[in-house]
């Protein structure tokens, strides 16, 4: 689940917010794949369209909603290089690093998802408490 | 007379001809109708088959949800989206799942 499309529509488009998707892999065999895949669609500079799909094909955890097979078809769906995409998540291009960012991610004491920094501060992910924390970083105490 | 019989007598013959025609037609089209349920009921047996088998709990539903397209004026580049000069930066960790 992500709280971005508010944020997004209120404090991204105006240029006040800039947002960094760090994907890790903490709830099972999908996860990895899923962000692996992400990975291979931001070598075709696609990571926010895949990123986007992936949340609109959520079927729930490991359910095979994000099967090597499906993220495939989500490729093709984007009109990917699919060649190209199949072959880095065949052969675990992004295998290790996945793994890296989520271990890093631990030490951070991320042992959730999602977990959100706010200029460097951990913040609650519940929206209000996340709109109330970008106005207070912005300095306008709305 | 002779010649009047016969003109009288043509349409008949023709009539006999297309009557001669109907159970081909019929035949053809039922045949029609037969093919059309098979390659139906082949169809979904397939779909149905692989989907189950494949996806777990993804069930026969093959289609991809594309989401709408953001804005173009919201900048894009890796992982990073909007202007890279905002005065405040948020971090999602996210389990895509």
């Amino acid at each position: 689940m992500s709280v971005l499309p508010p944020i997004e529509e209120e404090f991204v488009s105006t240029g006040q917010v800039k947002v960094q998707v760090r994907p890790v892999a903490i709830l099972g065999e999908e996860s990895g794949l899923a962000a692996q895949a992400a990975e291979c669609a931001n070598d075709q500079e696609r990571f926010w369209d895949f990123h986007d799909t992936l949340y609109a094909n959520h079927r729930g955890e490991n359910k095979g909603a994000f099967s090597r097979e499906n993220l495939k078809r989500f490729a093709e769906a984007l009109e990917l290089d699919t060649a190209a995409f199949d072959s880095c998540l065949d052969s675990g291009k992004y295998a290790s690093k996945v793994g890296d960012d989520t271990e890093g991610a631990q030490q951070l004491g991320v042992n959730s998802v999602p977990t959100i920094f706010v200029n460097g501060q951990v913040v609650s992910w519940h929206l209000e408490d996340l709109q109330a924390a970008i106005r207070e970083a912005l300095g306008s105490g709305q | 007379m002779a010649r009047g019989s016969r003109r009288e007598k043509g349409p008949r013959r023709g009539g006999r001809g297309q009557a001669a025609l109907w159970p081909y037609v019929i035949a053809v089209g039922v045949a029609a109708v037969v093919v059309a349920v098979l390659i139906v009921l082949l169809i979904r047996g397939g779909d149905g088959d692989g989907g189950d088998g494949g996806d777990g709990g993804d069930g026969g539903d093959r289609s991809v949800i594309l989401p709408s397209p953001r804005p173009t004026e919201i900048a894009q580049e890796g992982h990073l989206l909007g202007s890279p000069g905002a005065a405040v930066t948020l971090i999602e960790y996210t389990d895509f799942q």
